[in-house]
Protein backbone atom coordinates (compact mmCIF):
# COMPACT_ATOMS: atom_id res chain seq x y z
CA UNK A 1 0.00 0.00 0.00
CA UNK A 2 1.34 3.40 -0.96
CA UNK A 3 2.25 5.84 1.81
CA UNK A 4 -0.20 8.64 2.52
CA UNK A 5 1.69 11.85 1.80
CA UNK A 6 -1.21 14.19 2.59
CA UNK A 7 -4.12 13.36 4.83
CA UNK A 8 -6.72 15.98 5.63
CA UNK A 9 -9.48 14.98 8.01
CA UNK A 10 -12.53 17.17 8.59
CA UNK A 11 -10.40 20.15 7.73
CA UNK A 12 -12.25 23.39 8.38
CA UNK A 13 -11.21 27.02 8.12
CA UNK A 14 -13.29 29.94 9.28
CA UNK A 15 -12.57 33.62 8.78
CA UNK A 16 -14.87 35.29 11.26
CA UNK A 17 -18.37 34.27 10.25
CA UNK A 18 -17.26 33.07 6.81
CA UNK A 19 -16.40 29.39 6.46
CA UNK A 20 -13.85 29.01 3.68
CA UNK A 21 -13.42 25.26 4.04
CA UNK A 22 -15.88 22.80 5.55
CA UNK A 23 -15.02 19.30 6.79
CA UNK A 24 -12.74 18.48 3.90
CA UNK A 25 -11.26 14.97 3.75
CA UNK A 26 -8.51 14.53 1.19
CA UNK A 27 -5.89 11.80 0.93
CA UNK A 28 -2.99 12.01 -1.47
CA UNK A 29 -0.80 8.95 -1.84
CA UNK A 30 2.83 8.81 -2.80
CA UNK A 31 3.28 9.24 -6.53
CA UNK A 32 -0.14 10.80 -7.10
CA UNK A 33 -0.67 13.98 -9.06
CA UNK A 34 -3.71 15.41 -7.34
CA UNK A 35 -5.62 18.03 -9.32
CA UNK A 36 -7.61 20.40 -7.15
CA UNK A 37 -10.48 21.93 -9.09
CA UNK A 38 -12.91 24.64 -8.14
CA UNK A 39 -14.09 28.15 -8.90
CA UNK A 40 -12.61 31.24 -7.30
CA UNK A 41 -13.45 31.18 -3.61
CA UNK A 42 -14.02 27.42 -3.62
CA UNK A 43 -11.33 26.95 -0.98
CA UNK A 44 -8.44 25.60 -3.08
CA UNK A 45 -5.89 28.16 -1.95
CA UNK A 46 -7.15 27.97 1.63
CA UNK A 47 -6.55 24.22 1.59
CA UNK A 48 -3.06 24.60 0.11
CA UNK A 49 -2.22 27.34 2.61
CA UNK A 50 -3.11 24.99 5.44
CA UNK A 51 -0.89 22.31 3.95
CA UNK A 52 2.02 24.72 3.84
CA UNK A 53 1.37 26.04 7.35
CA UNK A 54 0.60 29.58 6.29
CA UNK A 55 -2.75 29.41 8.01
CA UNK A 56 -3.97 27.26 10.86
CA UNK A 57 -7.09 25.11 10.61
CA UNK A 58 -10.13 26.12 12.66
CA UNK A 59 -11.02 22.46 12.94
CA UNK A 60 -9.88 19.03 11.82
CA UNK A 61 -6.34 18.02 11.13
CA UNK A 62 -3.82 17.78 8.37
CA UNK A 63 -0.99 15.25 8.22
CA UNK A 64 2.08 15.35 6.01
CA UNK A 65 3.93 12.06 5.60
CA UNK A 66 1.90 10.81 8.55
CA UNK A 67 3.01 13.55 10.94
CA UNK A 68 0.36 15.46 12.81
CA UNK A 69 1.36 17.74 15.68
CA UNK A 70 2.45 21.14 14.39
CA UNK A 71 6.09 20.56 15.37
CA UNK A 72 6.24 17.31 13.43
CA UNK A 73 4.40 18.90 10.52
CA UNK A 74 7.00 21.62 10.40
CA UNK A 75 9.80 19.08 10.17
CA UNK A 76 8.06 17.29 7.35
CA UNK A 77 7.41 20.50 5.46
CA UNK A 78 11.15 20.50 4.77
CA UNK A 79 10.38 17.53 2.51
CA UNK A 80 8.08 19.64 0.35
CA UNK A 81 8.29 22.54 -2.06
CA UNK A 82 5.50 24.99 -2.66
CA UNK A 83 4.16 27.86 -4.70
CA UNK A 84 0.96 29.21 -3.21
CA UNK A 85 -0.85 32.17 -4.78
CA UNK A 86 2.25 33.78 -6.29
CA UNK A 87 5.92 32.80 -6.39
CA UNK A 88 7.86 34.27 -3.48
CA UNK A 89 11.36 35.66 -3.97
CA UNK A 90 13.42 38.80 -3.35
CA UNK A 91 12.87 41.15 -6.30
CA UNK A 92 16.10 43.07 -5.76
CA UNK A 93 18.29 39.97 -5.79
CA UNK A 94 19.27 38.32 -9.05
CA UNK A 95 17.66 35.03 -10.07
CA UNK A 96 20.85 33.15 -9.21
CA UNK A 97 21.19 34.83 -5.82
CA UNK A 98 17.58 34.10 -5.00
CA UNK A 99 18.24 30.42 -5.57
CA UNK A 100 21.52 30.60 -3.67
CA UNK A 101 19.65 32.24 -0.77
CA UNK A 102 17.20 29.34 -0.64
CA UNK A 103 19.97 26.78 -1.12
CA UNK A 104 21.61 28.12 2.03
CA UNK A 105 18.27 28.30 3.84
CA UNK A 106 17.48 24.68 3.05
CA UNK A 107 20.99 23.59 3.98
CA UNK A 108 21.73 22.03 0.59
CA UNK A 109 25.45 21.40 0.08
CA UNK A 110 27.17 22.33 -3.18
CA UNK A 111 26.60 25.38 -5.33
CA UNK A 112 26.21 23.13 -8.39
CA UNK A 113 22.61 22.51 -7.38
CA UNK A 114 21.69 26.11 -8.22
CA UNK A 115 23.07 25.74 -11.74
CA UNK A 116 21.25 22.44 -12.18
CA UNK A 117 17.93 23.99 -11.10
CA UNK A 118 18.46 27.10 -13.23
CA UNK A 119 18.98 24.92 -16.29
CA UNK A 120 16.11 22.64 -15.33
CA UNK A 121 13.55 25.45 -15.19
CA UNK A 122 14.99 27.31 -18.16
CA UNK A 123 16.36 30.32 -16.33
CA UNK A 124 20.07 29.84 -16.93
CA UNK A 125 20.21 32.66 -19.48
CA UNK A 126 18.36 34.99 -17.12
CA UNK A 127 20.36 34.12 -14.02
CA UNK A 128 21.85 37.58 -13.63
CA UNK A 129 18.53 39.42 -14.02
CA UNK A 130 16.88 40.75 -10.91
CA UNK A 131 13.85 38.78 -9.78
CA UNK A 132 11.62 41.85 -9.90
CA UNK A 133 12.36 42.50 -13.58
CA UNK A 134 11.24 39.07 -14.79
CA UNK A 135 8.05 38.46 -16.73
CA UNK A 136 5.20 36.66 -14.97
CA UNK A 137 6.07 33.41 -16.67
CA UNK A 138 9.72 33.70 -15.66
CA UNK A 139 8.67 34.49 -12.09
CA UNK A 140 6.64 31.27 -12.07
CA UNK A 141 9.71 29.38 -13.24
CA UNK A 142 11.80 30.98 -10.51
CA UNK A 143 9.15 30.04 -7.96
CA UNK A 144 9.20 26.47 -9.22
CA UNK A 145 13.01 26.44 -9.13
CA UNK A 146 12.94 27.54 -5.49
CA UNK A 147 10.33 24.89 -4.70
CA UNK A 148 12.43 22.22 -6.37
CA UNK A 149 15.58 23.00 -4.38
CA UNK A 150 16.29 20.26 -1.91
CA UNK A 151 14.70 17.50 -3.97
CA UNK A 152 11.25 17.67 -2.42
CA UNK A 153 9.11 14.54 -2.13
CA UNK A 154 5.95 16.65 -2.36
CA UNK A 155 5.18 19.64 -4.55
CA UNK A 156 2.32 21.95 -3.59
CA UNK A 157 1.46 24.15 -6.56
CA UNK A 158 -1.29 26.74 -6.70
CA UNK A 159 -2.01 27.85 -10.25
CA UNK A 160 1.58 27.25 -11.40
CA UNK A 161 0.89 27.90 -15.07
CA UNK A 162 -0.59 31.34 -14.50
CA UNK A 163 1.11 33.80 -16.81
CA UNK A 164 3.03 31.18 -18.76
CA UNK A 165 3.06 31.35 -22.55
CA UNK A 166 1.99 28.27 -24.53
CA UNK A 167 5.49 26.85 -24.75
CA UNK A 168 5.99 27.60 -21.05
CA UNK A 169 2.82 25.64 -20.25
CA UNK A 170 4.04 22.67 -22.25
CA UNK A 171 7.47 22.81 -20.61
CA UNK A 172 5.92 23.07 -17.15
CA UNK A 173 3.63 20.13 -17.85
CA UNK A 174 6.49 18.00 -19.13
CA UNK A 175 8.68 18.99 -16.20
CA UNK A 176 6.01 18.03 -13.66
CA UNK A 177 5.34 14.73 -15.41
CA UNK A 178 9.07 14.04 -15.55
CA UNK A 179 9.50 14.81 -11.85
CA UNK A 180 6.57 12.58 -11.00
CA UNK A 181 7.72 9.68 -13.15
CA UNK A 182 11.45 9.80 -12.61
CA UNK A 183 11.66 10.93 -9.01
CA UNK A 184 8.25 9.74 -7.82
CA UNK A 185 7.47 13.23 -6.54
CA UNK A 186 3.92 13.57 -5.29
CA UNK A 187 2.21 16.67 -6.62
CA UNK A 188 -0.90 18.51 -5.53
CA UNK A 189 -1.82 21.14 -8.04
CA UNK A 190 -4.68 23.57 -8.45
CA UNK A 191 -5.50 25.15 -11.76
CA UNK A 192 -8.31 26.85 -13.60
CA UNK A 193 -7.10 25.36 -16.85
CA UNK A 194 -8.83 22.01 -16.71
CA UNK A 195 -7.46 20.78 -20.02
CA UNK A 196 -3.98 21.11 -18.55
CA UNK A 197 -4.90 19.30 -15.35
CA UNK A 198 -6.47 16.58 -17.41
CA UNK A 199 -3.15 15.88 -19.04
CA UNK A 200 -1.22 15.33 -15.85
CA UNK A 201 -3.47 14.56 -12.88
CA UNK A 202 -4.00 11.01 -11.71
CA UNK A 203 -6.72 11.97 -9.25
CA UNK A 204 -9.06 14.94 -9.02
CA UNK A 205 -10.73 16.69 -6.10
CA UNK A 206 -13.63 19.05 -6.77
CA UNK A 207 -14.18 21.86 -4.32
CA UNK A 208 -17.17 24.16 -4.27
CA UNK A 209 -17.90 26.82 -1.67
CA UNK A 210 -15.61 25.13 0.78
CA UNK A 211 -17.02 21.61 0.34
CA UNK A 212 -15.25 18.73 -1.30
CA UNK A 213 -17.93 17.64 -3.78
CA UNK A 214 -16.18 14.62 -5.11
CA UNK A 215 -12.89 12.83 -5.59
CA UNK A 216 -12.26 10.70 -8.61
CA UNK A 217 -9.25 9.04 -10.18
CA UNK A 218 -8.38 9.66 -13.82
CA UNK A 219 -9.28 6.02 -14.57
CA UNK A 220 -12.67 6.33 -12.89
CA UNK A 221 -13.28 9.52 -14.81
CA UNK A 222 -12.65 7.67 -18.07
CA UNK A 223 -14.86 4.79 -17.04
CA UNK A 224 -17.70 6.90 -15.72
CA UNK A 225 -17.85 9.58 -18.31
CA UNK A 226 -20.24 8.81 -21.07
CA UNK A 227 -19.48 8.61 -24.74
CA UNK A 228 -21.71 10.87 -26.84
CA UNK A 229 -22.29 11.59 -30.45
CA UNK A 230 -22.66 15.04 -31.95
CA UNK A 231 -24.50 15.11 -35.25
CA UNK A 232 -25.49 18.14 -37.34
CA UNK A 233 -27.96 17.65 -40.16
CA UNK A 234 -29.66 19.78 -42.80
CA UNK A 235 -33.22 19.07 -41.53
CA UNK A 236 -33.08 19.01 -37.74
CA UNK A 237 -36.81 18.85 -37.07
CA UNK A 238 -37.38 15.94 -39.42
CA UNK A 239 -34.32 14.15 -38.08
CA UNK A 240 -35.54 14.54 -34.49
CA UNK A 241 -38.81 12.88 -35.38
CA UNK A 242 -36.96 10.08 -37.13
CA UNK A 243 -34.68 9.50 -34.16
CA UNK A 244 -37.61 9.19 -31.76
CA UNK A 245 -39.48 6.90 -34.11
CA UNK A 246 -36.55 4.61 -34.81
CA UNK A 247 -35.10 4.37 -31.30
CA UNK A 248 -37.86 4.88 -28.77
CA UNK A 249 -36.69 6.45 -25.53
CA UNK A 250 -33.46 7.74 -27.07
CA UNK A 251 -31.73 10.35 -24.91
CA UNK A 252 -30.57 13.36 -26.87
CA UNK A 253 -30.20 17.11 -26.51
CA UNK A 254 -30.54 19.78 -29.18
CA UNK A 255 -27.57 22.12 -28.98
CA UNK A 256 -27.77 25.88 -29.71
CA UNK A 257 -26.51 25.34 -33.27
CA UNK A 258 -29.42 22.91 -33.85
CA UNK A 259 -27.14 19.90 -33.86
CA UNK A 260 -27.95 16.84 -31.76
CA UNK A 261 -26.02 15.44 -28.84
CA UNK A 262 -26.93 11.80 -28.38
CA UNK A 263 -25.86 10.49 -25.01
CA UNK A 264 -24.50 6.95 -24.72
CA UNK A 265 -25.51 6.00 -28.26
CA UNK A 266 -26.61 2.42 -28.55
CA UNK A 267 -25.68 2.17 -32.19
CA UNK A 268 -22.49 3.01 -34.04
CA UNK A 269 -22.11 6.42 -35.65
CA UNK A 270 -22.79 4.86 -39.05
CA UNK A 271 -26.34 3.94 -38.02
CA UNK A 272 -27.21 7.53 -37.24
CA UNK A 273 -25.64 8.67 -40.49
CA UNK A 274 -27.49 6.00 -42.42
CA UNK A 275 -30.81 7.05 -40.88
CA UNK A 276 -30.28 10.55 -42.24
CA UNK A 277 -29.18 9.31 -45.65
CA UNK A 278 -32.21 7.01 -46.01
CA UNK A 279 -34.47 10.05 -45.66
CA UNK A 280 -32.34 12.27 -47.85
CA UNK A 281 -31.19 14.43 -45.00
CA UNK A 282 -27.68 15.74 -45.36
CA UNK A 283 -25.17 15.09 -42.57
CA UNK A 284 -23.09 18.22 -41.95
CA UNK A 285 -21.04 16.94 -39.04
CA UNK A 286 -20.72 13.71 -37.13
CA UNK A 287 -18.39 13.34 -34.14
CA UNK A 288 -18.10 10.76 -31.43
CA UNK A 289 -16.72 12.17 -28.18
CA UNK A 290 -16.20 11.19 -24.59
CA UNK A 291 -17.27 13.54 -21.83
CA UNK A 292 -14.11 14.56 -20.07
CA UNK A 293 -12.99 16.68 -17.16
CA UNK A 294 -14.46 19.95 -18.33
CA UNK A 295 -17.92 18.51 -18.93
CA UNK A 296 -17.67 16.45 -15.77
CA UNK A 297 -16.89 19.59 -13.80
CA UNK A 298 -19.72 21.53 -15.42
CA UNK A 299 -22.11 18.71 -14.64
CA UNK A 300 -20.90 18.65 -11.09
CA UNK A 301 -21.43 22.35 -10.75
CA UNK A 302 -24.89 22.22 -12.27
CA UNK A 303 -26.16 19.34 -10.23
CA UNK A 304 -24.33 19.97 -7.02
CA UNK A 305 -22.86 16.51 -7.11
CA UNK A 306 -21.42 14.25 -9.71
CA UNK A 307 -23.40 12.25 -12.18
CA UNK A 308 -22.04 11.94 -15.64
CA UNK B 1 17.22 28.28 12.32
CA UNK B 2 20.95 28.53 11.80
CA UNK B 3 20.53 27.92 8.08
CA UNK B 4 17.83 30.56 7.93
CA UNK B 5 20.12 33.04 9.68
CA UNK B 6 22.92 32.19 7.26
CA UNK B 7 20.64 32.77 4.30
CA UNK B 8 19.52 36.09 5.76
CA UNK B 9 23.15 37.15 6.21
CA UNK B 10 23.77 36.16 2.59
CA UNK B 11 20.83 38.31 1.50
CA UNK B 12 21.87 41.31 3.56
CA UNK B 13 25.47 41.07 2.33
CA UNK B 14 24.45 40.73 -1.32
CA UNK B 15 21.68 43.32 -1.18
CA UNK B 16 22.29 47.05 -1.48
CA UNK B 17 19.92 48.24 1.24
CA UNK B 18 22.28 48.16 4.21
CA UNK B 19 25.16 49.69 2.24
CA UNK B 20 23.00 52.50 0.91
CA UNK B 21 21.51 53.30 4.31
CA UNK B 22 24.89 53.19 6.06
CA UNK B 23 26.36 55.35 3.31
CA UNK B 24 23.58 57.93 3.53
CA UNK B 25 23.70 58.14 7.34
CA UNK B 26 27.50 58.36 7.33
CA UNK B 27 27.34 60.96 4.58
CA UNK B 28 24.95 63.07 6.64
CA UNK B 29 27.30 63.09 9.63
CA UNK B 30 30.23 64.07 7.39
CA UNK B 31 28.12 66.77 5.78
CA UNK B 32 27.25 68.18 9.18
CA UNK B 33 30.91 68.24 10.22
CA UNK B 34 31.95 69.79 6.89
CA UNK B 35 29.37 72.57 7.36
CA UNK B 36 30.62 73.19 10.90
CA UNK B 37 34.18 73.20 9.55
CA UNK B 38 33.36 75.71 6.79
CA UNK B 39 31.57 78.03 9.20
CA UNK B 40 34.46 77.68 11.60
CA UNK B 41 36.89 78.63 8.83
CA UNK B 42 35.00 81.52 7.35
CA UNK B 43 32.79 82.98 10.10
CA UNK B 44 34.61 85.02 12.70
CA UNK B 45 34.12 83.85 16.28
CA UNK B 46 31.90 80.92 15.24
CA UNK B 47 31.27 79.10 18.54
CA UNK B 48 30.20 75.70 17.22
CA UNK B 49 33.19 74.60 15.21
CA UNK B 50 34.37 72.20 17.89
CA UNK B 51 34.39 68.46 18.31
CA UNK B 52 32.52 68.94 21.56
CA UNK B 53 29.58 70.63 19.85
CA UNK B 54 29.43 68.12 17.02
CA UNK B 55 29.51 65.07 19.26
CA UNK B 56 27.15 66.62 21.81
CA UNK B 57 24.42 66.37 19.17
CA UNK B 58 24.33 62.59 19.54
CA UNK B 59 24.90 62.56 23.29
CA UNK B 60 21.98 64.91 23.83
CA UNK B 61 19.63 62.91 21.63
CA UNK B 62 20.29 59.25 22.19
CA UNK B 63 16.75 58.57 21.02
CA UNK B 64 18.40 58.70 17.58
CA UNK B 65 19.66 55.19 18.30
CA UNK B 66 16.08 53.97 18.66
CA UNK B 67 15.07 55.65 15.41
CA UNK B 68 18.18 54.19 13.80
CA UNK B 69 17.01 50.73 14.87
CA UNK B 70 13.65 51.34 13.24
CA UNK B 71 15.27 52.60 10.06
CA UNK B 72 17.83 49.81 9.61
CA UNK B 73 15.30 47.08 10.40
CA UNK B 74 12.77 48.54 7.95
CA UNK B 75 15.43 48.36 5.24
CA UNK B 76 16.79 44.94 6.16
CA UNK B 77 13.44 43.21 6.82
CA UNK B 78 12.72 43.56 3.12
CA UNK B 79 8.94 43.45 2.68
CA UNK B 80 8.66 39.77 3.53
CA UNK B 81 4.86 39.85 3.28
CA UNK B 82 4.74 41.61 -0.08
CA UNK B 83 7.51 39.51 -1.64
CA UNK B 84 5.91 36.27 -0.48
CA UNK B 85 9.16 35.25 1.19
CA UNK B 86 7.63 34.93 4.66
CA UNK B 87 5.17 32.33 3.37
CA UNK B 88 8.06 30.59 1.59
CA UNK B 89 10.01 30.32 4.83
CA UNK B 90 7.01 28.85 6.64
CA UNK B 91 6.19 26.52 3.74
CA UNK B 92 9.74 25.20 3.81
CA UNK B 93 9.46 24.22 7.46
CA UNK B 94 10.78 27.25 9.32
CA UNK B 95 8.51 27.90 12.25
CA UNK B 96 7.19 31.36 12.93
CA UNK B 97 9.18 31.40 16.17
CA UNK B 98 12.40 30.54 14.39
CA UNK B 99 11.67 33.11 11.70
CA UNK B 100 11.02 35.81 14.27
CA UNK B 101 14.06 34.98 16.39
CA UNK B 102 16.37 34.79 13.39
CA UNK B 103 15.09 38.10 12.07
CA UNK B 104 15.65 39.74 15.47
CA UNK B 105 19.24 38.50 15.57
CA UNK B 106 20.10 39.38 11.97
CA UNK B 107 18.46 42.81 12.14
CA UNK B 108 20.21 43.56 15.45
CA UNK B 109 23.56 42.53 13.97
CA UNK B 110 22.94 44.62 10.85
CA UNK B 111 21.95 47.61 12.99
CA UNK B 112 25.09 47.19 15.10
CA UNK B 113 27.33 47.09 12.03
CA UNK B 114 25.57 50.11 10.54
CA UNK B 115 25.89 52.03 13.81
CA UNK B 116 29.58 51.14 14.17
CA UNK B 117 30.37 52.43 10.68
CA UNK B 118 28.29 55.60 11.07
CA UNK B 119 29.82 56.37 14.48
CA UNK B 120 33.34 55.78 13.17
CA UNK B 121 32.75 58.14 10.26
CA UNK B 122 30.96 60.63 12.52
CA UNK B 123 33.64 60.72 15.21
CA UNK B 124 36.46 60.43 12.68
CA UNK B 125 35.27 63.32 10.53
CA UNK B 126 34.70 65.44 13.65
CA UNK B 127 38.26 64.82 14.85
CA UNK B 128 39.65 65.45 11.39
CA UNK B 129 37.80 68.66 10.64
CA UNK B 130 36.94 70.40 13.89
CA UNK B 131 38.80 72.09 16.74
CA UNK B 132 39.55 70.09 19.86
CA UNK B 133 39.43 72.31 22.91
CA UNK B 134 39.51 69.20 25.15
CA UNK B 135 36.77 68.01 27.44
CA UNK B 136 34.72 64.88 27.05
CA UNK B 137 36.74 61.98 25.67
CA UNK B 138 35.59 59.58 22.98
CA UNK B 139 35.55 56.78 25.54
CA UNK B 140 33.06 58.65 27.70
CA UNK B 141 30.82 59.26 24.73
CA UNK B 142 31.08 55.65 23.58
CA UNK B 143 30.09 54.54 27.06
CA UNK B 144 26.88 56.50 26.57
CA UNK B 145 26.23 54.69 23.30
CA UNK B 146 26.98 51.33 24.96
CA UNK B 147 24.61 52.11 27.84
CA UNK B 148 21.79 52.68 25.39
CA UNK B 149 22.54 49.77 23.11
CA UNK B 150 20.14 47.35 24.86
CA UNK B 151 17.30 49.79 24.28
CA UNK B 152 18.36 50.19 20.66
CA UNK B 153 18.17 46.40 20.29
CA UNK B 154 14.76 46.47 21.95
CA UNK B 155 13.68 49.03 19.32
CA UNK B 156 14.92 46.67 16.61
CA UNK B 157 13.00 43.73 18.10
CA UNK B 158 9.86 45.84 18.37
CA UNK B 159 10.22 46.77 14.69
CA UNK B 160 10.68 43.12 13.70
CA UNK B 161 7.65 42.08 15.77
CA UNK B 162 5.47 44.76 14.19
CA UNK B 163 6.74 44.02 10.68
CA UNK B 164 5.90 40.34 11.14
CA UNK B 165 2.32 41.25 11.94
CA UNK B 166 1.58 44.40 9.97
CA UNK B 167 1.92 44.48 6.20
CA UNK B 168 1.76 48.21 5.68
CA UNK B 169 4.95 50.00 6.63
CA UNK B 170 3.21 53.28 7.42
CA UNK B 171 0.86 51.55 9.86
CA UNK B 172 3.80 49.66 11.34
CA UNK B 173 5.71 52.93 11.86
CA UNK B 174 2.69 54.54 13.52
CA UNK B 175 2.40 51.60 15.92
CA UNK B 176 6.14 51.75 16.60
CA UNK B 177 5.94 55.47 17.36
CA UNK B 178 2.95 54.84 19.61
CA UNK B 179 4.94 52.35 21.69
CA UNK B 180 8.28 54.15 21.75
CA UNK B 181 7.07 57.75 21.89
CA UNK B 182 3.30 57.94 22.45
CA UNK B 183 2.96 55.74 25.52
CA UNK B 184 5.95 57.33 27.35
CA UNK B 185 4.69 60.86 26.66
CA UNK B 186 1.16 60.04 27.79
CA UNK B 187 2.48 58.20 30.85
CA UNK B 188 4.67 61.17 31.66
CA UNK B 189 1.78 63.63 31.47
CA UNK B 190 -0.76 61.44 33.25
CA UNK B 191 1.97 60.57 35.73
CA UNK B 192 1.57 64.01 37.27
CA UNK B 193 -1.78 62.79 38.58
CA UNK B 194 -1.10 59.10 39.09
CA UNK B 195 1.96 58.28 41.14
CA UNK B 196 2.59 54.69 39.98
CA UNK B 197 2.36 55.78 36.35
CA UNK B 198 4.87 58.51 37.07
CA UNK B 199 7.32 55.92 38.41
CA UNK B 200 6.75 53.72 35.36
CA UNK B 201 7.17 56.70 33.01
CA UNK B 202 10.61 57.39 34.49
CA UNK B 203 11.74 53.96 33.27
CA UNK B 204 10.62 54.53 29.73
CA UNK B 205 13.60 55.31 27.49
CA UNK B 206 12.03 58.16 25.57
CA UNK B 207 11.44 59.96 28.89
CA UNK B 208 14.73 59.35 30.65
CA UNK B 209 16.74 60.08 27.50
CA UNK B 210 14.92 63.39 27.11
CA UNK B 211 14.54 64.56 30.68
CA UNK B 212 17.47 63.04 32.55
CA UNK B 213 20.18 64.15 30.16
CA UNK B 214 21.52 67.66 29.87
CA UNK B 215 24.19 68.15 27.26
CA UNK B 216 25.18 71.50 25.78
CA UNK B 217 28.23 73.69 25.30
CA UNK B 218 28.68 74.32 28.98
CA UNK B 219 27.18 71.26 30.56
CA UNK B 220 27.57 67.48 30.16
CA UNK B 221 25.32 65.62 32.56
CA UNK B 222 24.18 62.26 31.35
CA UNK B 223 22.14 59.70 33.19
CA UNK B 224 24.55 56.88 32.30
CA UNK B 225 27.53 58.63 33.85
CA UNK B 226 26.40 57.55 37.33
CA UNK B 227 26.31 53.86 38.31
CA UNK B 228 22.58 54.09 39.13
CA UNK B 229 21.83 55.81 35.84
CA UNK B 230 23.90 53.30 33.89
CA UNK B 231 22.05 50.45 35.62
CA UNK B 232 18.73 52.11 34.79
CA UNK B 233 19.61 52.33 31.08
CA UNK B 234 20.78 48.72 30.96
CA UNK B 235 17.85 47.32 32.96
CA UNK B 236 15.25 49.29 30.96
CA UNK B 237 16.90 48.09 27.75
CA UNK B 238 16.92 44.46 28.82
CA UNK B 239 13.28 44.71 29.96
CA UNK B 240 12.45 46.18 26.55
CA UNK B 241 14.22 43.31 24.76
CA UNK B 242 12.41 40.68 26.84
CA UNK B 243 8.97 42.31 26.65
CA UNK B 244 9.07 43.01 22.91
CA UNK B 245 10.57 39.61 22.11
CA UNK B 246 8.09 37.62 24.18
CA UNK B 247 5.11 39.68 22.96
CA UNK B 248 6.24 39.37 19.34
CA UNK B 249 6.94 35.65 19.64
CA UNK B 250 3.65 34.80 21.34
CA UNK B 251 1.46 36.85 19.03
CA UNK B 252 3.22 35.92 15.78
CA UNK B 253 3.36 32.19 16.62
CA UNK B 254 -0.41 31.86 16.35
CA UNK B 255 -0.95 34.24 13.50
CA UNK B 256 -2.12 33.30 10.02
CA UNK B 257 -0.01 34.56 7.17
CA UNK B 258 -2.58 35.98 4.80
Amino acid sequence: MREHVIEARSLTKKYGSVTALKDVDITVKRGDIYGLIGDNGAGKTTFLKMLTGQIYPSGGEVRLFGAYPEKELQKNRKRSGAIVESPGFYPKLSVERNLEYYRIQKGIPGKGKVEEILKGVGLWEKRRKKGGTLSMGMKQRLGLGIALLGEPELLILDEPINGLDPSGIIEMRNLLLQLNREKNITIIISSHILSELEQIATIYGFLSQGWLLNEITAEQLHEQCAVYLDIAVTEPEQYAALLEKKWEGISYKVLPDSSFRIKSPEMTADAYSLLAAEHKIGVLRLEQKQMMLEEYYMNLKERGRLSC
Amino acid sequence: MLNYMKSECYRVIHGKELYVLTGVLSGLTVLMNVILYLFNRFVFDFPYGSIRYSLNILSSSMTTLLLGGLLVTSFVFSEEHKNGTLKNAVSFGISRGQFFTAKCIVCSAASLVCMAVVLTVYYGSAYLLLDDPGGITVMVRLRGVAANLPMAFAAVILTVALMCMIKKEILMTICWMAVIWGIPIISFIVGFKIEWLNRAAQWMPWNYLKYETSVNMTQYECLWDTPEGLAKCLIAGVIGIVVFYVAGYVVFRKRDIA
